[in-house]
């Protein structure tokens, strides 16, 4: 592993078994795991390529559990990792050897269903999915749905601001989000916004939108719900090239259309996704996009004969439009599963999750591919075109040596090229500690200090999460003005991963 | 930099604000940032030792890819001639942006994009569109420290980092100063139509809209008017808005009479809705409740039977903008609202009342001492002041 | 997933095929949402993929593992919803089963635990010893409330509540051969199904004649020794395994055969692994792999063939029950749903089809507390339905469904399409309120 994380603080490691007693008194003997043998279910999240046995994990059921373990750690120094269901991609709930790792997966109720004001509230532990399941016989669901919807928590998806398949018209988490229960570092317990389309005072509420676990813990979620549409229609295109496709995409929005979805795999990706659930993708044309319309039958003609007659424009050699909700549903499916089918592929695979502009696809696409064959490492793509968000699943053996390490270099490339051509690090999957050391590719240390700011005015000890997100540990009362002259940085003295 | 009067500054640059917050540390003062000023009053009397920031020389769009869907451009750029650029693109912003420079009694103002970002407040169409915190994806700032940063970036979907500019949108400038944005823009509606309704009392017609948004026809917003009728908005292809108006029609024939408007004279209805032009032309105070659609009908009727009042509701019964004759009983307004789980913004009062009353809704002890300690890791000398807080470092 | 598998390890084919199975696993964790245990304890030890990272250092390590990993290994109900659900393909079942026999072969159990098991293993494969216990249970029955409902006791109060499981008589009369001969097919007797329900072989029976399907006898053929398979105990699965490859081996040898027809879901999952168990044994591997791949559930087998006309449509509200070993085990989804409509039954779609009832084989003996813990949550998904019979393919699932606060007779899936084109109406429905 050659990431660097901070260095566990000796005196909590060698109080570990008092710390586990602690914990076991607050739950009541219910939910604390101490032995090593059993901590290694909890050594990865969704990233396994970093992997650290936890001090301990605790598994409370109540927001006063939470407050209690988290003013316990914070007494004794002990640091704190969130965890919902463990699906992170960018290691955001790796755990730390002197951490407590505190798993929300048995806040898995749905506390209120409220038709009248279109709202859920949820623990934090219920699934994305779960959401929509709980008001769907009522004709509602919940917009963002990210791939793993059917696994991820709701908790971990407003930390992460998860995204999804739909966000290009409905909106990634922190849009769909309207308040939470929050416990922070010192225990004391908050409710941010709730029922109502807006909240008063800072935007404190969209700050924890994918704040990684580092300011407080989500025990409870109040989300927006929306009436499911009449119908919804799939577009299955395939196109000979990435680069007409891509041309497909740029068209479609510049002609003042918001599908409800549009997403692109090239080759490789199609190729397991059809493998694993037999969709009946194309598989002899490079790129395959799926545009989807939803709304009454006369937007959905209208949306679709649009998108139609812009592919045919644009060379695509396959089109078929989903003729029932089965059919579309399996559209998606292949979809949602691309990344864990390529496991098909491959043993192992390191995704990535950097968003361009869009016009810029075609030319990230080629570069992409140039250092695919300088690294040795082949590349499966998957695509939200819509937002421009790039999903390059690097395929490597984790059991070769080596090919880790080169993994995440040709990673790391890709991630610069997006910022080169006026994009992001990350989308939608949280910068995590696979991206942290990136940071500085897009923020200088004055933004930086800005967002740690941020970070002390919640947890001024820094004990939630640490070594996640930042590429360096400030201190908080050393975050003064952070001066840099000439390249030179204020507290060298300050420890670097 | 060239000062307007003796007492406004009227930076240029981003150096021009630092050397600015420089000044104001080395004599102690503090500075109040201003775009185009029609929200002015809201930020109460200023002190002696204030002087206002006026930014409408940091004016201008930087960089526009409609393609893309994105703005960038300078926080002093008159909205006018932001949504004029869009218009031209066939674009819009979705968020919807008021102008309350006449409902403030600020008539002439004309409203700067910083000035929407630094308030925060969303027109009707944040019901299906999102708030102006889910349309501002990136931004140039000077802290209250004087340092410059930036945050977020010029693509929708980006998680790269704190969400900074969740934290400018609403903080009226107390944070940072905002030189430049990036905006989510989106194709504005080839059609628009309203369906009226009138039918009994509020409570009626905000359950007939609470049908409406239930309902899979899209409807972009929905209002109860301060004289009872309902309009409730459908926008997109124009085959897909008669299909639904014929569809809201039915759904409300049995329900009052009903009748629908397109066009130009809908868009006429919802400007005047989103910028409260019933209450522009009196005198009268004016409080903007944000509530639990549910619960907003039975929190007016509390109300109403103490103090005289008339109501617009808008977001389909989820803001709620009250005028009110006389003195303005804060305690029951804010009692009522937060009752119901909501808050409650005093928008417009004589300069006596507003002295007295926060403007901004009261936050609990623990999200005002949070509250605290975010300003105060971004100016914690308090040099850019409290707005219309409470919560500020000096009080 | 990477892992750390010696050369010399990875020579022994139980441990290369497990390490495949491992190295497949890409921890997204999707397996976690539709497990039954993960769903009801929220712990990543209770949920597949913290199973696998159990399993991969037991294995990797030579471990003789300790009492907390044998529990979470232990709580796996073998419900294979993990097998459905994963996108990256993991052998979950495969891995799991090779863990349970190094566990048995390496752990020592505590003397309690080690009886319960053995005495499950000595009499519920063996339909003669069954049938006996059986007797005596119903004579103790009465003392099941005298039990203290803690630890062992637990298990000892299930199984005997297991002796006062519905059981069904067999009827009078021969059953005609068919005229037409379209299929010629054997039945896996099986163990327990015959001892509690005979009726289903001979609802079934009665169908495959209506449909031209000829049933042969194959002596010799005893428990699919899936029940001893799960508890770890590999010899003994493997010699029923092939003790059952001989008689029906025998009968394909003598005449062929289309198909062994299971009516006992369960073993249906067992019998199409042969093929895998006894791979690595020359004398058996290629008659193994032949079984597997003749091996059908009875739904699948009607559904090949055209159902008799439907005679005695009742429109009954069915709830269908799918059993994990048919629609995760086997994959078999839709026929028994299919022909259930076709037989003009009102089929009602239950939420969270793809749990586990908790029966799972002998789980509800030795892990009482999480079995009912799924019953009642399986039995509120039945009842929400309300619906007027439920039907499953599987005998554990029906006995264990029939327990408790059971919303409606539960029935096997034959024994309705049987009532509906001319046989006798399902004893279990006179039960019915």
């Amino acid at each position: 592993m050659s990431l660097r994380m901070p260095a566990p603080d000796p005196a909590v490691l060698s109080a570990r078994a008092e710390v586990i007693k602690g914990l076991r008194r607050i739950l009541e003997n219910d939910g604390v795991i101490g032995d090593d043998e059993s901590l290694i279910a909890y050594e990865s999240d969704g990233l396994t390529a970093y992997r650290q046995l936890p001090l301990a994990v605790a598994l409370p059921r109540t927001t006063q559990q939470v407050a209690q373990i988290l003013r316990f750690c914070r007494e004794r120094g002990v640091k704190v990792v969130a965890r919902g269901a463990g699906t992170s991609l960018s290691g955001g709930a790796l755990p730390l050897a002197d951490g407590v790792i505190l798993g929300l997966s048995r806040f898995n109720r749905v506390l209120d269903i409220d038709l009248e004001n279109r709202v859920v509230v949820a623990q934090p532990g219920v699934t994305n999915l779960g959401i929509t399941e709980a008001v769907k016989k009522h004709g509602f669901y919940y917009a963002p749905d990210p791939s793993s919807q059917i696994a991820c928590s709701i908790g971990g998806n407003v930390a992460e601001n998860s995204g999804g398949v739909h966000c290009l018209k409905y909106g990634l988490t922190t849009n769909n989000v309207l308040g939470v229960e929050l416990v922070t570092m010192d225990g004391e317990i908050l409710r941010l916004g709730g029922k109502t389309l807006d909240a008063p005072g800072y935007d404190l509420l969209g700050i924890i939108n994918g704040s990684e676990g580092m300011l407080g813990v989500i025990t409870e979620v109040t989300v927006r719900i929306l009436p499911r549409p009449q119908h919804a229609r799939a577009a299955l295109l395939g196109f000979p090239s990435v680069e007409a496709a891509g041309q497909c995409v740029a068209d479609i929005i510049g002609g003042g259309i918001v599908p409800a979805g549009m997403e692109m795999m090239d080759r490789l990706a199609t190729l397991a996704a059809e493998e694993f659930l037999h969709v009946g993708y194309p598989l002899d044309v490079e790129a395959v996009l799926i545009v989807e319309a939803d709304g009454i039958d006369a937007e959905c003609d209208h949306v679709l004969a649009l998108v139609n007659d812009i592919a045919t424009k644009n060379g695509a050699v396959f089109s078929r439009l989903s003729n029932s909700e089965d059919e579309r549903l399996r559209f998606w499916a292949g979809r949602k599963s691309a990344f864990p089918a390529v496991g098909r592929l491959s043993p192992d695979y390191y995704c990535m999750d950097g968003t361009i502009p869009r016009g810029r696809l075609a030319h990230v696409l080629q570069r992409m591919n140039e250092m695919s064959e300088r690294y040795g490492l082949r590349v499966a793509n998957v695509f939200h075109a819509g937002d421009g968000n790039l999903h390059p699943l690097i395929l490597y053996n984790a059991n070769e040596p080596g090919q880790l390490e080169r993994a995440e270099a040709f990673g790391a490339e890709i991630l610069r090229l997006c910022v080169e051509v006026g994009g992001v690090l990350t989308g939608e999957h949280g910068v995590g500690v696979e991206k942290r050391d990136l940071m500085p590719e897009m923020f200088s240390e004055i933004d930086l200090a800005q967002q740690m700011r941020v970070k002390c005015a919640f947890d001024p000890e820094g004990l939630l999460n640490p070594g996640k997100v930042f590429p360096q540990l400030h201190r908080c009362a050393e975050l003064g003005r952070v001066h840099v002259h000439a390249g030179r940085v204020a507290h060298p003295e300050l420890p670097r991963f | 930099m060239q000062t307007v009067t003796r007492e406004a500054l009227r930076p240029g640059s981003a150096d021009d604000i630092q050397a600015a917050l420089l000044d104001a540390d080395a004599a102690g003062s503090s500075l109040r940032v201003i775009g185009g000023g029609t929200r002015r009053s809201m930020m109460g009397v200023a002190a002696a030792s204030m002087r206002e920031l006026d930014l409408s020389a940091i004016s201008g769009i930087t960089n526009y890819e409609p393609e893309e869907l994105v703005l960038s451009l300078r926080a002093g750029t008159p909205l006018h001639e932001v949504e004029a650029a869009l218009a031209e693109r066939g674009q819009m912003l979705a968020f919807d942006p008021p102008d309350y420079a006449a409902l403030l009694g600020a008539g002439g103002a004309r409203t700067t994009i910083g000035g929407i970002i630094g308030s925060g407040f969303a027109g009707s169409r944040r019901l299906s569109a999102g708030n102006v915190r889910d349309h501002l994806l990136g931004f140039d700032a000077v802290s209250g420290r004087g340092e410059k940063f930036r945050a977020g970036g010029r693509v929708i979907k980006n998680v790269t980092g704190y969400d900074l500019a969740k934290l400018m949108v609403g903080s009226w400038g107390t944070l940072a100063v905002v030189t430049d944005l990036s905006l989510r823009v989106l194709p504005r509606p080839q059609y628009e139509a309203t369906v009226l309704v009138e039918q009994g009392d509020a409570s009626v017609a905000l359950a007939g809209i609470r049908t409406a948004l239930a309902s899979p026809l899209e409807v972009s917003s929905a209002a109860c008017l301060a004289d009872g009728r309902s309009a409730i908005r459908l926008e997109g292809f124009r085959a897909s808005v008669e299909e639904r108006q014929r569809q809201i029609l039915g759904m409300f024939e049995s329900r009052g009479s009903v009748r629908a408007i397109e066009e130009a004279e809908s868009a006429a209805l919802w400007r005047d809705i989103r910028d409260v032009a019933v209450f522009a032309s009196d005198a009268r105070v004016v409080w903007r409740l944000s509530l639990p659609s549910l619960s907003a009908a039975t929190v007016v009727a509390t109300i109403a039977k103490s103090a005289a009042c008339t109501a617009l509701y808008d977001w389909g019964g989820s803001l709620v903008w009250l005028a009110m004759e006389g003195e303005a009983p804060a305690g029951l307004v804010r009692g009522e609202v937060s009752k119901a789980g909501g808050h409650a913004w005093l928008m417009r009062a004589p300069v006596g009342v507003r002295e007295r009353l926060a403007t901004a809704p009261p936050l609990d002890a623990g999200t005002t001492a949070l509250s605290r300690r975010i300003k105060s890791g971004f100016d914690p000398q308090n040099r850019l002041g409290d707005g219309p807080f409470s919560f500020g470092t000096n009080r | 997933m990477q892992t750390r598998f010696s050369a010399e390890q990875l020579r022994d084919p139980h441990l290369a095929a497990s390490e495949k199975a491992i190295r497949t696993c890409v921890h997204c964790g999707f397996c976690n949402a539709t497990c039954p245990t993960y769903a009801l304890l929220g712990d990543e030890l209770d949920g597949p993929r913290g199973r696998i990272m159990l399993m991969k250092d037991m294995l990797e390590n030579q471990r003789t593992p300790s009492a907390e990993t044998v529990k979470h290994i232990d709580r796996c109900l073998s419900c294979l919803s993990c097998k459905t659900t994963c996108p990256s393909g993991v052998d979950y079942m495969h891995l799991v089963d090779h863990s349970r026999a190094w566990i048995e072969q390496r752990y020592e159990r505590p003397w309690i635990d080690r009886m319960l098991r053995g005495l499950l293993a000595g009499l519920l494969p063996y339909p003669r010893r069954f049938r006996f216990a059986l007797a005596m249970g119903r004579l103790f029955s009465p003392l099941v409330g005298l039990l203290p409902n803690i630890g062992f006791l637990k298990s000892l109060r299930a199984m005997l509540e297991l002796s006062r499981a519905p059981t069904g008589a067999v009827r009078e009369g021969i059953i005609a051969a068919p005229t037409v001969r379209k299929a010629r097919v054997a039945f896996l007797e099986g163990c327990a199904e015959p001892v509690l329900q005979p009726n289903i072989q001979q609802a079934a029976t009665r169908l495959f004649a209506r449909m031209g399907i000829e049933v042969v006898p194959a002596p010799g053929q005893g428990c699919c020794g899936a029940l001893v398979h799960h508890l770890g105990k590999e010899a003994r699965s493997l010699a029923f395994a092939r003790a059952n490859v001989d008689a029906w081996s025998r009968v394909i040898d003598d005449g062929g055969l289309d198909a062994i027809v299971i009516t006992a879901s369960g073993c249906g999952t067992s019998l199409k692994d042969y093929g895998f168990m006894l791979r690595n044994e020359p004398a058996y591997a290629a008659r193994a792999a032949k079984v597997s791949t003749l091996a059908r559930d009875v739904s699948e087998v009607l559904a090949a063939h055209e159902l008799p006309a439907v005679t005695n449509p009742s429109g009954l509200i069915v709830a269908y029950h799918a059993a994990c070993s048919l629609q995760h085990g086997q994959g078999v989804r839709e026929a028994p749903r299919r022909l259930l409509t076709e037989a003009g039954f009102q089929l009602r779609d239950i939420a969270e089809s793809h749990l586990c009832c908790g029966s799972a084989g002998v789980y509800n003996i030795l892990q009482p507390d999480l079995a009912e813990a799924l019953r009642e949550r399986k039995q509120n998904a039945l009842a929400a339905v309300a619906p007027q019979v439920v039907a499953t393919g599987n005998i554990g699932c029906l006995t264990q469904l029939s327990r408790g606060k059971a919303p409606a007779p539960v029935v096997h899936t034959v024994e309705l399409l049987d009532w509906a084109t001319g046989g006798p109406e399902p004893e279990g429905l006179s039960r019915r309120t």
